[in-house]
């Protein structure tokens, strides 16, 4: 999976990572630090900051991945939108045909759209380079 | 008392985990454009803001896919 993201957002995602990483290594050293004394409460303390490393490494991928379900999210509710926007300029009997007609391109194209997403066959991922 | 210790680190631990995610969500939320892909074709509309062209592309690139049937090897 890949992202286009502008140079804030690098920065933002690696920021996250970090304070991801170092947030789930404080929780597992506590939650170690609260077992019963003995061989695998001192391995596990050990292990804790490496776990914490693992965490920061896979932030990007944990990152994908709600970049995508918002993407799934934005489409979704775009063509609810434009279906019902549709549905409203038809019941008035002197709209314009050249609008309805844009319109009904529009949600044909998102119906398409959400078809594909819904079955996996197109990926759509939120741009961050293209934030507001 | 390190138990005491230990319950703050978890809590704060969590807090910073949950507002890394919180962070993460509400930059993707405030995305206007989106990136569509089908194995090497790519477009980017803006979702709020569709234009003619956008519709063209994305009739395009879906039925390019219907044509080929191809998934490109994703998911």
């Amino acid at each position: 999976m890949e992202m286009t993201v502008a140079d804030d957002s690098s920065q933002n995602i690696s920021k996250g990572a970090t304070v991801a990483g170092a947030g789930s290594g404080a929780v597992l050293a506590s939650l170690f630090n609260l077992l019963e004394p003995g061989g695998a409460k001192d391995i596990l303390l050990i292990l804790a900051p490496t776990f914490a490393v693992g965490v920061t490494a896979a932030w990007g991928l944990i990152g994908s991945l709600i970049d995508d379900v918002v993407a799934d999210w934005k489409v979704r509710s775009q063509l609810k939108r434009a279906q019902k926007y549709l549905a409203d300029v038809r019941a008035d009997e002197n709209a314009d045909p050249n609008l309805v007609q844009e319109l009904q391109n529009q949600v044909d194209s998102l119906q398409k759209l959400a078809v594909q997403l819904s079955s996996r066959r197109v990926e759509a991922i939120v741009d961050s380079s293209g934030r507001a | 008392m390190e138990q005491i210790i230990s319950i703050i680190g978890l809590v704060a631990g969590m807090i910073a985990i949950l507002s890394s995610l919180v962070a993460k969500i509400s930059q993707s939320a405030e995305s206007k454009q989106i990136s569509i892909r089908l194995g090497n074709s790519e477009i980017k509309i803006n979702i709020n803001d569709l234009k003619e062209e956008d519709l063209a592309k994305i009739k395009d690139l879906v039925s390019e896919n219907t044509v080929n049937g191809d998934d490109g090897g994703r998911r």
